[in-house]
């Protein structure tokens, strides 16, 4: 059985095993039994405990006799109003009219029936928009769209982007983006690692991926490094990238590289037949900018490759030496790929060792002067601590020494961290405390009710956060959110606290449910121009596989909404890139030991489409 | 569904929507938010969107949870909007203006502690219980009505009923304080 089939079994059968008491259990289960059969044994177990609990038998009972007396409001709502279809057809008449778009009333059709003008002249013409030939919109309208409310499986109306899903009537595609390079690593065939970027100049709309042919780098390079990637980080302003790997020992290293600086081939398509030139974008169509404007890599900015012993509280330094990179051999899954003869020299450096990363928040600031994460000594002796590593130093070094911060995201030029308030029981759900610190003096400085683990968008207006409770992991170090809602609301740090009794300030946009559902691990990452974010939630089981969503901002308003064709919940592995007017992700392994795929999505003002990449094994996107 | 917006096909199919669905769409929406005529409102909204968005139906088997989905989704930019915008409740006498009788049967039907207890749960939860209770939605329908996976439902689902257990206990903790208030206030003792 595949990972994906797997998690989705364990998602279906999301079973809760940290209760904190048997009449928790069993509460909880007297209320869900009313809409799902329990597994037998949970069933049995239920009865055997009711018969033995008297305060939980009779909340048992009160949740069957709240049904009923819940049913007896059937009778109790009144009739609609007579007059309210003639209200609504001439709403919309008035609508069609205000549009330009006719005269009320005009009979069409073969049953002469009395017709309703349409009213969105946008949505019409969206429909037959056949390729929209454009540059990277980032702030687009996709008018007439309902908001979203949360998260879940892809409702019936918006199917995620997946090949398998049902699928509506076909649209011309392709269509032409603008979209920033994806890069990502991979093993080819040999098992060796490889470095490749793609251009994304066109995308087939969610139900046309077939008339897209796969992407791929056809020159890929080899890189040789002593870890296994895990997560890649490239610098908004140098072709350098960090890396999170894990050493031959099993603990995390953080380390530096240069990217190889093989040219990137924009927009090459895996050749689906016989004529490879025939998916190749055209050379005339929006050129694709490249993701980080790519200059030379700069040597200076890269930390020295023989440290000098490190500051850091608990990290060891342990160089990772030396990278190569050159031509990857062609892969089976790599159709034709051609061979770059030069190699590339790159140098891996590592920036902190000994110690194991924690979460998924790690980040660039941007201005790519630092680079931000949380991380915990390998020996899980003490809790978390904010990192930081100054672009050139031999080092990173905790700028927290709390055992208990995690780093949330940037803020300008500022890190944003969080931490639980503390308390005398490990397991209990506590409140959370956020605040600045500055990246070069460690100074905090805190912030009134920002949540937890806030993630500013890069205009510093709006704001995801946790807003509720967080509680320990059983490990007792691991901190993770408890009762609340991942939400989005504006972000105000030097406004006064938000009341905690539902009311907020009249001047401050109701915060907006993103997600719903149980999670623990999250990431949440914008792209530039703060109109597009995008949500990962690991798995409950398997914090390896997540469910990915992309989902646009009214940055006016606040007004969430996700336009067709946008990944929504769709599997994908941990680290995804958004930038440039696309987001990138990998898909857990296939079943029949097939490997990941790159899922890239672009859009344009008017539309949404996708591509996806052959097969790859042991795949990381560069984010 | 054609998949491109034809008006004809829409005018057609928001006429049928309408003629099978309005009553219990403006039942959920009274529901939820207690004023008739803002439910007509919404109602109207609702219609309207669907007419807008028909090409977004891709199955018409599933047009009745989608048209849910369309109403809920009403409801919550209401009450969000409510939420944003605050409302006063109107505390003078009204002049030359007797409540409907529309109105006085509302309130006799809303005033019962189920109905209060419902209207001081989250609006999503209380969304889920009205539409698998009352209006009969399947967990399939449930889930895309709300938006939702099928798992994240029925988790709203259970969430809903711990939180309804509480507020009617509540309520009704509060109905027998105030009735012993009362026959407090009233006892032969108290008058002698």
């Amino acid at each position: 059985m595949s990972r994906l089939s797997r998690a989705a079994r364990r998602r279906v059968g999301r079973e809760r095993h940290d209760w904190s008491s048997a009449h928790e259990r069993a509460r909880l289960r007297a209320a869900e039994r009313l809409d799902t059969s329990l597994e037998p044994t949970e069933a049995a177990w239920l009865q055997e405990h009711l018969a033995g609990c008297d305060a939980c038998r009779s909340i048992a009972d009160a949740y069957e006799a709240d049904r009923l007396a819940l049913r007896d409001l059937r009778g109790t709502t009144l009739p609609p109003p007579r007059d309210l279809w003639a209200r609504t057809s001439a709403a919309i008449e008035r609508d069609a009219a205000a549009h330009g778009l006719g005269q009320p009333g005009t009979p069409s059709g073969a049953s002469g029936r009395t017709r309703r003008l349409p009213a969105l002249g946008v949505l019409s013409g969206m429909a037959v928009i056949a390729v929209v030939v454009g540059i990277s919109v980032i702030s687009g309208g996709f008018l007439g769209q309902p908001p979203i409310t949360a998260l879940g499986q892809p409702p019936a109306t918006q199917p995620a982007v997946d090949p398998g899903s049902s699928l509506p009537p076909p649209r011309p595609t392709p269509i032409a983006v603008g979209a920033g390079n994806v890069d990502w690593f991979g093993t080819d065939g040999q098992g060796n690692l490889a470095y490749s970027t793609t251009g994304v100049r066109e995308v087939c709309a969610h139900d046309q991926r077939p008339d897209c042919a796969p992407v791929f780098d056809p020159n890929a390079r080899r890189v040789s490094i002593d870890a296994r990637p895990k997560s890649i980080f490239r610098s908004p302003v140098e072709n350098q990238a960090v890396v999170v790997g894990t050493d031959a020992a099993g603990d995390d290293v953080v380390f530096v590289i240069a990217l190889p600086t093989a040219d990137p081939t924009p927009g090459v398509s895996a050749p689906p037949t016989t004529d490879p030139t025939e998916s190749a974008t055209p050379p005339t169509a929006s050129p694709a900018t490249q993701s980080s404007g790519t200059p030379a890599p700069t040597r200076s900015s890269l930390p020295s490759s023989t440290p000098p012993p490190t500051p850091t509280a608990s990290p060891t330094d342990s160089p990772s030496g030396p990278a190569t990179t050159e031509p990857t051999t062609p892969t089976p899954s790599s159709p034709d790929p051609m061979v770059s003869p030069e190699p590339t020299m790159a140098t891996a450096v590592a920036i902190v060792s000994g110690v194991r990363i924690v979460g998924q928040s790690a980040a660039y600031s941007p201005d790519g002067a630092w680079f931000a994460f949380t991380a915990r000594p390998s020996d899980d002796s003490v809790g978390p601590d904010i990192y930081v590593w100054r672009v050139g130093d031999a080092l990173a070094r905790p700028l927290t020494t709390d055992h208990a911060s995690v780093f949330a995201s940037w803020a300008g030029l500022q890190m944003l961290g969080s931490r639980p308030v503390s308390s005398d029981d490990a397991t209990a759900e506590v409140q959370s405390t956020s605040f600045l610190i500055d990246p070069h003096s460690g100074m905090e400085t805190p912030l009134a009710g920002a949540g937890w683990r806030p993630v500013i968008d890069p205009t510093g207006q709006w704001a995801i956060v946790w807003e509720g409770t967080v509680r320990r992991e059983a490990d007792g170090l691991t901190t993770v959110p408890a009762t609340g809602a991942l939400i989005l609301r504006r972000f105000q740090p030097t406004a006064v606290p938000y009341p905690t009794d539902g009311a907020y300030p009249t001047d401050v946009a109701y915060p907006t449910d993103v997600v719903d559902g149980e999670f623990r691990e999250y990431d949440v990452r914008w792209d530039q121009s703060g109109s597009w974010l995008a949500v990962w939630l690991a798995d409950m089981s398997d914090p390896a596989i997540g469910r990915l969503s992309l989902l646009h901002l009214d940055p006016a308003t606040g007004t969430l909404d996700q336009p067709p064709g946008a990944p929504r919940d769709v599997a994908a592995l941990p680290g995804f890139s958004i930038s440039d007017g696309r987001i990138a992700w990998a898909t857990p392994p296939g079943q029949g030991g097939e490997g990941s795929r790159i899922q890239i999505v672009a859009w344009t003002a008017d539309a949404v489409g996708g591509v996806e990449s052959v097969p790859i094994e042991d795949v990381v996107v560069v984010r | 569904m054609s998949g491109v917006w034809d008006r004809d096909e829409a005018g057609a199919f928001v006429e049928t929507l309408f003629a099978r669905h309005h009553g219990e769409i403006y039942a959920y929406l009274l529901r939820m938010l207690r004023e008739p005529e803002l439910a007509a409102d919404l109602a109207q909204d609702a219609f309207i969107k669907a007419y807008k968005n028909y090409d977004t139906l891709e199955k018409p088997e599933n047009a009745r949870a989608w048209l849910y989905q369309i109403a809920h989704r009403v409801a919550l930019d209401e009450i969000r909007r409510r939420k944003i915008i605050r409302f006063f409740p109107w505390t003078g006498e009204s002049h030359g203006s007797a409540p409907s009788a529309e109105h006085l049967v509302m309130d006799a039907n809303l005033s019962g502690d189920m109905q209060r207890a419902l209207a001081q749960i989250p609006e999503r939860q209380r969304a889920a219980l009205l539409l698998a209770e009352l209006h009969d939605l399947t967990g399939v329908e449930l889930a895309a009505a709300l938006g939702v996976s099928h798992v994240a439902a029925r988790a709203l689902l259970t969430r809903a009923r711990q939180s309804l257990r509480q507020a009617l206990a509540a309520e009704r903790a509060a109905e027998a304080e105030a009735e012993a208030n009362h026959t407090a206030a009233h006892s032969p003792e108290r008058h002698r």
